[in-house]
Parts: structure tokens; sequence; C-alpha cells
């Protein structure tokens, strides 16, 4: 798919603002989907993404960014 | 004793016979290898049966003993492994076209454990593709049916690690666990699962799902064999950047300790956010009046973030899952189930900023558990909101649903959090579904949550019930050679 097919296609679903964020370009530019295939994909992306946009929610300020994950 | 009954011996007393030797290994892996064939069609716990190289690992394991160079209580017990982990000589497909022919040079680093200890491997148990996907029709193996019911789920994603064990197809199983993946089929199942803490146990040789939530526990049939289990796969694993080199304890020796005193924690504000059926309520809540006859005082706390904790989980899983699967998606497409492929590829569309969000997430999360346990010794959550549910996976919950009121609710925090979270039977439905019953304790801080679950399991029952199954016996005697 076209750059401009896939930001019209994630637009149809509601997703444009990610549109232009660097992973999205990956996927459609290095995968290759086919037309059918990314509008699957879009479709079911609608749930994970909303996930991702509820940590927006959170009072993260100040939060360190720790990549050390042993429990305490 | 019946081959039935060898079937469901635990770890326990199985290397006890073998030990005085009034059981052969090789007796014990026959045993579960017919086992295996009367069942296996219809539960679909393996994937693939090594019964040559079963029967090989047995009867060395018989010589050995014979020689007095016994190995220890796992010497001779047949186990299984979720097909995720490399096993040499053994395929390890995943459940996956793309590793449908994938044959490893190598033992990951905890069979290479298990086989040091003397375990010997039945073969690979099934799981959804890649650990990662609902199930769907073009999986390439179909999804284990639960054995207690086979109109109903066995559980995502270690589903044949926790059937096998359920059903007496293997004494225990390894497993995975990222988002609830050993903890849901053992609540589903009624066995004992163990995520340890993260770090404890060595990922090498482990195909990947999620490189900071992936970590490797055990399916059992009781407290006490997993704490045998833990004892050998525990330590530090060169191969394994995230490996600790925390001193491991005698899990088994520190089972007896005392309780009385300790004081358990419970969360009504998550419960009542994630919801719970009412019969898992009624039995959360008699397994609470079992530890205050234990001694046992139960403290309300308070995780006001752990609402986002599945979504965290989830993002971090798909952006990680991704990079993970980037080079096979762009080469191998067409070899991924739909199920699966939508899964990972959704984590291309996640931003960066969604993973140092979520990243970010996890921290308060861990902060707040860390806070919360210092003061109780362990936190008490039913396993799942609900006991299996019948038909195949579709359960997603509604788009604007903002608490994912599903299956991962109360275990995905803890694969953030990195501590350590045990599955056991705390009661059965009045259809006769397993209900499963969590114990979360501090990190690293496995003795404690062993030693609770231990007691409770000395207390009750529910452990040690059996699926309605079809028996070896009956099976040889309604055969034409019976």
């Amino acid at each position: 798919m076209m750059r401009r097919e896939f930001l019209g296609l994630l637009s149809a679903f509601g997703v444009a603002a990610r549109a232009s964020e660097p992973q999205s370009c990956i996927l459609r530019g290095e995968l290759d989907l086919p037309a059918d295939i990314s509008a699957d994909l879009v479709r079911f992306s609608q749930f994970p993404l909303k996930q991702a946009d509820w940590l927006k929610e959170l009072p993260l300020d100040g939060i360190p960014l720790c990549f050390r994950y042993t429990p305490k | 004793m019946k081959s039935d009954e060898l079937c469901y011996l635990t770890i326990a007393k199985a290397s006890e016979l073998i030990r005085e030797r009034s059981l052969s290994p090789v007796e014990l892996t026959q045993a579960y290898l017919d086992r295996i064939e009367l069942l296996n069609p219809k539960l679909r716990s393996f994937i693939t049966v090594s019964a040559d190289i079963a029967l090989a690992q047995a009867h060395q394991a018989g010589e050995e003993i014979a020689q007095r160079k016994y190995r220890g209580p796992l010497h001779g017990i047949p186990l299984s492994y979720k097909d995720l982990i490399e096993t040499a000589e053994i395929r390890t497909t995943a459940n996956s076209r793309v590793y449908a022919d994938y044959l490893p040079e190598k033992n990951a680093n905890v069979v290479t454990r298990l086989r040091e200890a003397g375990a010997v491997t039945l073969g690979k148990a099934n799981l959804c593709e890649f650990a990662f996907s609902d199930t769907s029709e073009d999986d390439l193996f179909k999804e284990a049916r639960n054995p207690w019911n086979q109109q109903y789920q066995a559980g995502l994603s270690s589903n044949g690690s926790a059937v096998g064990v359920a059903a007496g197809l293997a004494a225990a199983s390894i497993a995975t666990d990222s988002g609830g993946s050993i903890r849901i089929p053992a609540s589903y199942c009624g066995v004992t699962g163990l995520k340890p803490s993260y770090g404890l146990v060595g990922r090498t040789g482990v195909i990947p799902l999620s490189y900071s939530l992936d970590h490797v526990g055990t399916i059992a049939r009781t407290v006490e064999d997993t704490a045998l289990l833990l004892e050998v796969i525990a330590g530090y694993d060169s191969g394994d950047l995230a490996s600790s080199r925390q001193a491991i304890p005698h899990y088994n020796k520190l089972l007896t300790g005392e309780i009385r005193g300790m004081r358990l924690g419970i969360c009504p504000q998550y419960m009542q956010e994630v919801g719970v059926e009412d019969r898992v309520w009624v039995a959360f809540q008699h397994a609470l009046d079992e530890f205050r006859s234990l001694g046992m005082a139960i403290s309300e706390i308070e995780l006001p973030s752990f609402s986002y904790g599945p979504a965290a989980d989830f993002t971090i899983l798909r952006i990680e899952g991704f990079q993970v699967h980037f080079r096979n998606l762009k080469q191998h497409r067409e070899k991924y189930g739909v199920s699966a492929f939508h899964e990972i590829a959704v984590g291309g569309l996640l931003s960066a900023s969604d993973y140092l969000r979520a990243q970010q997430a996890r921290t308060l999360l861990a902060d707040e558990l860390s806070r919360a346990l210092q003061g109780i010794n362990v936190l008490l959550m039913p396993s799942t909101p609900a006991s299996a549910s019948g038909g195949t996976y579709h359960l997603k919950p509604p788009l604007e649903q903002k608490v994912a009121k599903d299956e991962i609710s109360y275990l995905a925090p803890f694969d953030l959090t990195g501590t350590p979270a045990l599955s056991i039977c705390c009661g059965f439905t009045p259809e006769g579904l397993p209900i499963g019953l969590q114990l979360i304790g501090r990190g690293f801080d496995e003795v404690t949550i062993l030693r609770i679950a231990q007691r409770y399991q000395e207390v009750t029952d529910f452990h040690r019930r059996q699926p309605p199954l079809e028996s070896n016996a009956s099976a040889i005697a309604s055969s034409p050679r019976g």
C-alpha cells in the first residue's frame, strides 16, 4: 500500500492521529501489506490503540523511565 | 499400583517410590505414555510426544538409580514442556507454521537443568500460536480442551501444559507467563501454576514473546511439587540478560515454616473495578475464612493505578512482540495464523511514546505494590474473574471499557511488577469447573507464598480431585484386546 492510501485507511477507522508516527510508517512500508490485510489489521487495532491511549490518563509526571525490571 | 494411579502420583510421592526402588522410571514413563495415547486425541495436550526419547531417558535414570547414582527428587520424573521451550532433537513449533519443522540443536536452559536433575522429557505441550494469539481456525494445531469438561476452554496460553497435568498426562510441565499464561490455564484446569519473580528462572532457549515480560515457571499438581521443580530451575543463566544472581533457597525444606500471625492483603477496590463472578467470589471468601482459621489476619489495601495494568501489559507485550517477530512477519507473513498476525502486527501501529508511557505506568504500579506489600506478607486475588467459559476464544471487552474486565485483569499486573504469583485451586463451580486463587508475594520471596499455599493445600482437598476421564484400565477392558 502507498502511504496516502494507508493514511486514508487509518483515518477511516479513527486512528488518524497515529498515522504520522514512525512505527505506523514502518509497518506500512516494510511489511508491504496488501490493502485487505491492512484494513483487517487497522480494524483489529482499535481496541489495542484505545488501551494505549488510556495510559495517557495516568499522572506520570516525575515517574522515572526505568528499564530495570527486577522486582522489589 | 494401577497405571492410572501412577499417573496421578505427586512428584514428591513418585520420587520417594523411585528412590526406594519400589517404582521404576520406565514403569512410570510407560504409564504416562499409555495415558497420553488414550487421552491426547481428545484433549490435545501434546503437540509432540517424544516416546522413544522418554523411554531411553527413563532407562538411563533406572540404571543410574540401580548404581546408587540417585540425582534427587526429579530423577526419573516425566515432564512436558510448553512447545516454545527448545528441546534438542525434539521439534519446537510454538504452534506456528513459521517453526513447523524447527529442530533445535540445544536444550533451553531450563531443560538442561531438569535433564541434569534426571527428569524425563515426555514431549511438547500445546499452546496458542507463539503464546500470543487467541485461538483461531487456522492454528497449526487445534487448542487443548479442558479435562473437566471438553466443551470448555482450557485457558490461554499454556493450555497443553495445564491440561496434561490435570489429566494425568505428565507429572508437571514447564511453561511461560507474560500476561497470565501460566495462571489462566492453571486456574481453569484446577492445578498449581507458579509465575516466579522476573529474572529468577533463566530464559535462554525460550522463543520470546516480550523481552521484559516473559517469565518461565511451572504447572504442577501441588505446591510441594512446585517447590521441588523451582529448586532445580531457579538460578543464574548467563545467556539471559535479565537473569538474577539471587541465592536460591531450599524451597522444599522451607515449606513447613510458621505462618500463624502472617498478614494477608486483599484489594476490594481493584476487585470491584474488574468484577468477579458470584461463585468465584464465594470461593474466594471461603478461602479467606480458611486462612483466618490458620491464624492469619486479613487487611484491605488499595492499588489505585492497577486499573491500567492490563493496558500497560498489553501495550508493552505488543510492541516488544512486534520487534521479536519483525523479520519473520516481513519474510513469512503468510505462515502466521490470522489471530497471531493481528495480535503481533498491531504492535507496529503503537508508537514509541505509547511504549515509554506503558513502561512509566509499570514503574508506578511496581512502586504502588511495593508500598502495599510493606504492610502485608502476601496479597490475595482471584486468579480469573470467572471459571472457564465454553466455546472457543472470542473474549474481547467492549471498546470503550477502560478497565479490561477479562481473564488477564488479575494476572497481567504482576507480570509488569515482576513479583511472584501463584495460582492454586480453591473450589469448583456447580458444573464441576475449577476456580483459582492467586497469591502474590514480594520480589524473590517465593518461599512465603509457597509456604502459605502449602498450608492451604494441607487443609483442603481441591488439588487432589481428578477430572472425570476415561481410565487406562477401562480403555483396555473395552478394547478388542481387553
